[in-house]
């Protein structure tokens, strides 16, 4: 498959992937694992996240995969994206549709992931543009509560425990989850655009600022222990604004984080059938449908709420061995074998 | 003896060749060299001019000028049927001679071509009052009329075998795209039809997607428009006997751009596009949102106005899909009235359908006020865009919009914006992305889709899109 990117499209399909699902069910897990300090051990999970940008920038030229790798990588992302499904889909069943069979909501989903896929690789690649308008959006409702916060929720800090940081970094990876695109794509981002350096810095503190911002907020709305019992306290949030024109703003957001869903799984589809062609280049329509089709079928085995939350546990190690063992054991053969 | 008779027989054989026709004249004349059958169409030619013509260069053919044939309105060439054909029907005069078989052309076609006055369907309040009309020769003549430029190409094709038509394109070299030319020369150049006679045949030809609803061509009858375009690296062309120009590569927003715009104060301007824009959105989702919210999530109201919407439909016996469609379909009914009927009619149908009938529905209790309210701002903001393409397109693509709303509510509108949105970034006008300058992204031009720049500010110029991009092999469709 062939195309470029741009720097811009290049760090905004790294920036819907990586906030694109777990954005909003991101912050109870966190908080709640990491304890009082949440806003500390995100500082501290930011500057890892720009070490491995770091990392991944200085040896993607020796990321290069043979099948084996190709197709581990490609149940890993068939894996994702049913979890993302399954999670979206239990959402919308409680929000919006209890009545609705899940498999025709599913289908809906996957209907929209297939025709992108289907379309020229540009498509994928600049469908994310449609996000931008949403994001800046939703941060501006997200200001409504501005009044609400308190801001003592932050203080005293110090007082987590060497376990709930340890447990807090390891949920803070799901912000980190599907930045491992960026060894995978980058080698498309026209060369003549720089990436090192500023571009590459500047997407760390968007990325931070964004996903900070989401942490932050959620400290200082809730008490520890009435975080606990919300699964997407940002949702919440907004369904506790008030404004004149509309009763409910949170359904409105609702949407706005499903189309943002169906992005991420358009583009994880995308770069999982873009290695799949690395090694088999034929029958490229026949193989979209057929991963299509799996998308359809494997999340109508994950839709309790048990398996849904077990999933999203399990994620996170899955993340640490493909966004990190693996990319870093490549890497090192690759360079060994120039070597 | 033998001469006579033959040229009487090839006068039978002219006569027949056109069937008889009334309007043909056919006569034979005496030449220096001897006789010459001189044929032409009465009702396409200036006969008037005919005999001083003929009399001139009888009078050069005498004096053996040296290609006394050749002037500013005659030529010669060897004599053949297709071409005697070509000529008469052309509205040309040609003199046919037997001895030499040699055929005389003299350029003297009359025909009527309506004066140009504002086209009905663009109406400005600022700007030239001037439209096209049928003659490509009085169009290009607008155009020239504004671009003093020896820069500006004008390029023809005859295009069908039955109807010879001319079809001409119009660009400016400087600035025009030389992939987007060759484009447009070898597309209608492929086109291999016997019978083209409307600019709607030519535009089905050189679209890139013609299953899409969107229109990718630029259809006007403004010259001043058409100037503007061609100032922006376009291409127009033009048939013979349409008013219309067609103006290509185009983008989405193309469609929301007036002449009105360039000639309004810069914020006012300014303020009219960005509320076209925003009349796209209302056009396309305010049905499909009423819907949702009443069939699906009335709790995204107020509380008032829930209340209001509650006691405007409880007692409607349909679903607020069938509740749309019987006033949207309503609604299309009198458009298509309005417009098929002579002009001192149209109005008072429009009043009748629209207040009479409309209010008649509502006390009948067969669709609420509200969706009344909600299908005649969609209405209205659907004619806002300035053109008439787009405009059909926008009132089209609601119906899907409002079937996923009755489907799923909210998620239906969701899902139906990203496949939208999809659709549009595959689309193309002569290979060039119609989502530009959005998708891919161009900061330069971005601001143009809400922003009428004041000129002074305009220093780039602005060749055609981003070069390159989204570029693809066309399938053939002759």
């Amino acid at each position: 498959m062939n195309f470029n990117l741009s720097r811009n499209q290049f760090f905004l399909i790294l920036f819907v992937v990586q906030s694109g699902s777990s954005f909003f069910s991101f912050p109870s897990p966190f908080v709640n694992a990491a304890g009082r300090d949440a806003w500390l051990v995100f500082i501290v999970a930011g500057a890892l996240h720009y070490m491995l940008l770091l990392f991944y920038e200085r040896n993607y030229k020796n990321f290069k995969i043979g099948p084996f790798v190709g197709w581990l990588y490609k149940i890993y992302w068939l894996f994702l994206t049913i979890v993302y499904m399954a999670y979206i889909d239990y959402t919308l069943a409680v929000w919006g549709f209890p009545e609705t069979p899940q498999i025709i909501v599913i289908a809906v989903l996957v209907t929209v992931s297939l025709y992108a896929n289907l379309s020229r690789a540009e498509t994928v690649i600049n469908l994310s543009v449609m996000l931008i308008p949403l994001i800046f959006v939703f941060v501006i409702f997200l200001q409504f509560a501005w009044k609400d916060l308190v801001w003592t929720n932050l203080f005293p800090f110090g007082e987590s425990t060497g376990a709930e940081w340890a447990k807090g970094f390891l949920k803070a990876q799901i912000a980190f989850i599907g930045s491992e695109l960026y060894v995978f794509f980058r080698k498309h981002v026209d060369s003549k655009q720089k990436i090192k350096g500023r571009p590459l810095f500047f997407y760390q503190i968007l990325w931070f600022t964004f996903f900070f911002f989401s942490v932050l907020i959620v400290i200082l709305y809730y008490t520890p222990r009435g975080l606990e019992r919300l699964p997407e306290p940002l949702l919440f949030l907004l369904k506790a604004q008030e404004v004149t024109f509309v009763e409910r703003l949170d359904l409105f957001f609702l949407y706005i984080w499903t189309v943002w869903t169906i992005i991420t799984i358009v583009i994880i589809s995308f770069a999982a059938l873009y290695v799949h062609r690395l090694h088999f280049n034929e029958h490229q329509k026949r193989d979209t449908i057929i991963w299509h089709i799996f998308l359809v079928l494997l999340p109508l085995f994950f839709l309790s709420k048990g398996f849904v939350e077990k999933l999203n546990d399990v994620i996170i190690y899955l993340y640490l061995v493909f966004g990190l063992f693996i990319p870093l054991i490549v890497i090192l053969m690759n360079r060994r074998k120039q070597k | 003896m033998d001469d006579v008779k033959s040229n009487d027989s090839l006068i039978l054989y002219i006569q027949n060749l056109f069937h008889d026709s009334a309007d043909l004249i056919v006569r034979k004349i005496s030449w220096k060299d001897g006789d010459g059958i001189v044929c032409f169409l009465s009702t396409m030619t200036e006969s008037s001019e005919v005999n001083k013509q003929i009399e001139i260069l009888r009078l050069r053919s005498i004096a053996e000028l040296p290609n006394w044939a050749g002037t500013a309105t005659s030529s010669v060439e060897a004599f053949s049927v297709p071409k005697l054909i070509k000529t008469v029907t052309n509205g040309f005069v040609a003199i046919f001679f037997p001895a030499t078989n040699l055929l005389l052309t003299i350029t003297i076609p009359s025909f009527e071509v309506r004066s140009t006055t504002e086209p009905n369907n663009e109406i400005v309040i600022r700007g030239a009052h001037e439209g096209f009309v049928e003659s490509i020769d009085k169009n290009i003549s607008l155009i020239r009329k504004h671009l003093l430029i020896s820069d500006l190409v004008v390029k023809d094709v005859k295009l069908g075998e039955d109807t010879n038509t001319k079809v001409t394109y119009v660009f400016i070299e400087s600035i025009a795209d030389k992939d987007v030319v060759n484009e447009v020369k070898s597309r209608l150049e492929n086109i291999d039809r016997t019978k083209i006679y409307s600019i709607g045949q030519i535009e089905d030809y050189l679209e890139d997607s013609l299953w899409s609803p969107f229109p990718q061509f630029l259809n006007t009858e403004r010259p001043d428009r058409a100037v503007a375009n061609l100032l922006e690296g376009k291409i127009v062309l033009f048939t013979d006997q349409s008013p219309s120009a067609l103006i290509a590569p185009v983008n989405f927003f193309s469609f929301y751009e007036t002449p009105d715009d360039f000639n309004g104060r810069v914020i006012v301007s300014s303020f009219f596009r960005m509320l076209r824009i925003f009349s796209f959105v209302i056009a396309v989702f305010l049905p499909a949102y009423y819907i949702a919210v009443v069939g699906f999530h009335s709790e995204v109201l107020p509380y008032d106005l829930s209340m209001k919407v509650k006691t405007a439909v409880e007692f409607i016996p349909y679903r607020p899909i069938v509740e749309a469609l019987i006033v949207e379909l309503f609604i299309e009914v009198i458009r298509e009235a309005t417009i098929r009927l002579p002009a001192p009619i149209g109005p008072t149908i429009g009043i009748v359908g629209g207040l009479v009938i409309g209010d008649a529905i509502v006390n009948a209790g067969l669709v609420s006020n509200l969706m009344v309210v909600v299908v005649a701002m969609t209405a209205i903001s659907s004619f806002v865009v300035p053109s008439v393409e787009m405009n059909t397109t926008i009132r089209i693509i609601r119906f899907p919009f409002m079937l996923a709303a009755t489907l799923f509510g909210f998620f239906g509108i969701a899902i139906g914006t990203i496949i939208l949105f999809i659709h549009l970034m595959n689309r193309s006008s002569l290979s060039q992305p119609y989502l530009s300058p959005v998708v891919p992204f161009d900061p330069s031009r971005f601001k143009n889709i809400f922003f009428r720049i004041p000129y002074f500010k305009n220093h780039k110029q602005q060749q055609t899109f981003t070069h390159g991009t989204g570029r693809r092999k066309r399938r053939g469709r002759n």
